[in-house]
């Protein structure tokens, strides 16, 4: 029954679009406060918000974090998901429970560790800090990512390269990383998007300077429920969509997230 | 070592646990030669391939190349090229990024690349799709790279691990006469692994046929199909019947008496049980035993008979052992249900050492 699976499909569409619709309209209120549907139709929030101060650091910290924690999971999860699965290791298999405990254990109870081995290092209040941390709880994405490019690849490939006379590392950096790249640059791509979100253990690890928009965002919204956080939010979806047709139109993610 | 000697391997032995992959593994090979070995999976022929390469460390023996021992030589300073199974093509790389990459690792002049990546493509007939990616090519396409990017470097010593397995039975055909002529044209000395014995006929020079670890028997392909040494080799090469008996002296000479009753005299001297191997087109069949001569001639049954242009192929009964016969006198006729008494030459019934 074709139309009762388009119903169904149109069903699923609708309920995860429809908060994301809410908050984009009612983002056009002219009321002071939000509401839905909107009164009347205004963009006078947009600038409101994107001149604000609390938005602007927001935005320019979780870029910061997010970056940063992207450009620090790439040597992390190739190294880690290549040696795992290529070099003789021992305990490998307890290596590699460990590595998906971030997952296991609730995103507080590791905000909460972190924030005691940061209080410890001074490092409490900087921005690069919870980069780290958002590394830290997300690398299992990028290890899984780079794996599966591993299982992918022809393990007769690096011997080729060095039968035709490229030595390990020449093999290494010409053959086996630009083997690994789909997966390296999806797995960029989720640690990046995952970080730009990431709420719970930034909540913890933030100061006021380093608020990242998420943080930014629910402080806002406890004091003040103005339309101009509606609009930040559209702000924030349309930045996670560009993200995404930035790198597809960069790398072509159609050839890598097959 | 003479000369022109390319490849000298001496007393390889490689052990995987308890299994012998390599058991005292002795080979030597020509400048300009094609040889090709051939065995069964688990046969060590791939072991002995990638020892050669430098993948596989031997446990004991010497490799030399060019006079040189390589045993301590690593992969990439061996000069040796190698054409895996699974091809190994780059996939992040162009054609000519494929083929041109030894001699970048060389750090050769841009130009000299160049040059030699269009003449090898005009060898292998690739010329105008160096722009490709290697998932636009065909099977057949894939392989001539795999094979110029192994020839561009100009390696010592060639080495195809299987390289037609993965290929449909006619494509596979078709490049086993074109790595042939290739191979003419660039007079690579080439070493080729497989299990497929009509491969190893038709490519080789000579044919090297293994058997767990060892080497069986070293021949030409006619050697190796018309005189096979051992019952191993026989079977392998598909000889149409192959026979178990005793041997013992006779006035005569050797006679062979297979447990089906068949008599067949023997040139070699041998004696005690064993095997002869018979090719279908060497049975003789007779009306009556005085056609034979002074050969002893065996009764038989005619079961099935087989039209097939220029000969008639026989399927034919001796006490319960089907005996295969190719005849090629095709208007004398015996039909189905028939008696007839069947004889051999000694020259070709072939004693099998086990």
């Amino acid at each position: 029954m074709p139309w009762l699976r388009r119903i169904l499909i149109a069903g699923i569409v609708a309920l995860f679009i429809l908060p994301n619709i809410i908050i984009v309209t009612a983002s056009f209120t002219e009321s002071e406060v939000i509401t839905f549907p909107p009164r009347g139709l205004t963009l006078k929030w947009y600038p409101e918000a994107l001149t604000s101060d609390w938005f602007l650091k927001g935005l320019v910290n979780s870029l910061i974090a997010a970056g940063f924690c992207t450009l620090l999971s790439i040597p992390v999860g190739v190294f880690a998901a290549y040696a795992l699965l290529r070099m003789r290791i021992r305990f490998r298999d307890i290596i590699q429970v460990y590595l998906l405990l971030p997952f296991t254990v609730p995103l507080i109870v590791q905000g909460v560790s972190l924030l005691f081995v940061y209080a410890r290092t001074g490092l409490v209040g900087n921005i690069l800090g919870v980069g780290f941390a958002l590394m830290e709880i997300n690398i299992p994405f990028m290890i899984w990512s780079v794996t599966s490019a591993v299982n992918a690849m022809d393990p007769n490939l690096e011997n080729a390269s060095k039968s035709l006379g490229a030595e390990e590392i020449q093999t290494f950096l010409y053959v086996t990383l630009p083997s690994l790249m789909p997966g390296v640059l999806s797995g960029a791509l989720l640690m990046f998007i995952l970080g730009l979100n990431e709420f719970i253990t930034s909540l913890i690890l933030v100061t006021i300077d380093t608020q990242t928009l998420p943080v930014a965002l629910y402080t806002k919204i406890r004091t003040t429920i103005s339309p101009s956080i509606a609009a930040a939010s559209t702000v924030y979806i349309l930045l996670a969509l560009v993200t995404i047709y930035v790198l597809d139109k960069v790398v072509g993610l159609k050839n890598y997230l097959r | 070592m003479g000369e022109g000697r390319v490849l000298e391997v001496r007393n390889l032995v490689k052990r995987y646990g308890r299994v012998v992959a390599l058991d005292n593994v002795s080979l030597s090979m020509d400048k300009g030669e094609f040889v090709v070995v051939l065995g069964p999976s688990g046969s060590g022929k791939s072991t002995l391939l990638m020892s050669i390469a430098g993948f596989v460390k031997p446990d004991s023996g010497d490799i030399y190349l060019n006079g040189v021992r390589i045993n301590d030589v690593p992969p990439y300073r061996r000069n040796v090229g190698v054409v895996f199974q699974s091809l190994a093509l780059f996939p992040h790389m162009t054609v000519y990024d494929n083929i041109a990459f030894p001699l970048k690792i060389r750090k050769m002049p841009r130009e000299e690349i160049r040059r030699r990546v269009e003449r090898i493509l005009e060898i292998v007939k690739l010329s105008g799709l160096e722009r490709r990616r290697i998932d636009q090519l065909s099977g057949g396409q894939r392989q001539r790279v795999a094979i110029a990017r192994t020839l561009v470097f100009e390696p010592s010593i060639l080495l195809l691990d299987e390289p037609l397995g993965a290929l449909d039975r006619k494509l596979r055909e078709e490049m086993q006469v074109e790595i042939r002529k290739i191979h003419e044209r660039v007079g690579a000395t080439t070493l080729l692994v497989t299990h497929d014995q009509q491969e190893a006929m038709t490519m080789a020079d000579r044919i090297v046929v293994m058997r767990d670890g060892r080497i069986e028997q070293v021949g030409t392909p006619e050697e190796i199909y018309s005189r096979p040494r051992t019952l191993f080799v026989a079977e392998f090469m598909g000889t149409s019947n192959i026979l178990k008996g005793t041997s013992r002296a006779e006035a005569g000479g050797t006679l062979f008496t297979a447990e089906c009753g068949l008599k067949l005299r023997l040139d070699e001297e041998v004696r005690g049980d064993g095997y002869v191997a018979i090719k279908a087109e060497h049975i003789r069949i007779h009306r009556v035993p005085e056609e034979a001569g002074s050969l002893p001639a065996t009764q038989a049954k005619v079961l099935r008979r087989f039209f097939e242009g220029d000969h008639i192929r026989y399927e034919l009964d001796v006490n319960g052992t089907l005996i295969k016969a190719i005849d090629r006198e095709v208007r004398r006729v015996f039909k189905a249900g028939e008696t007839v008494y069947i004889s051999c030459l000694p020259e070709n019934v072939r004693w099998l050492k086990e």
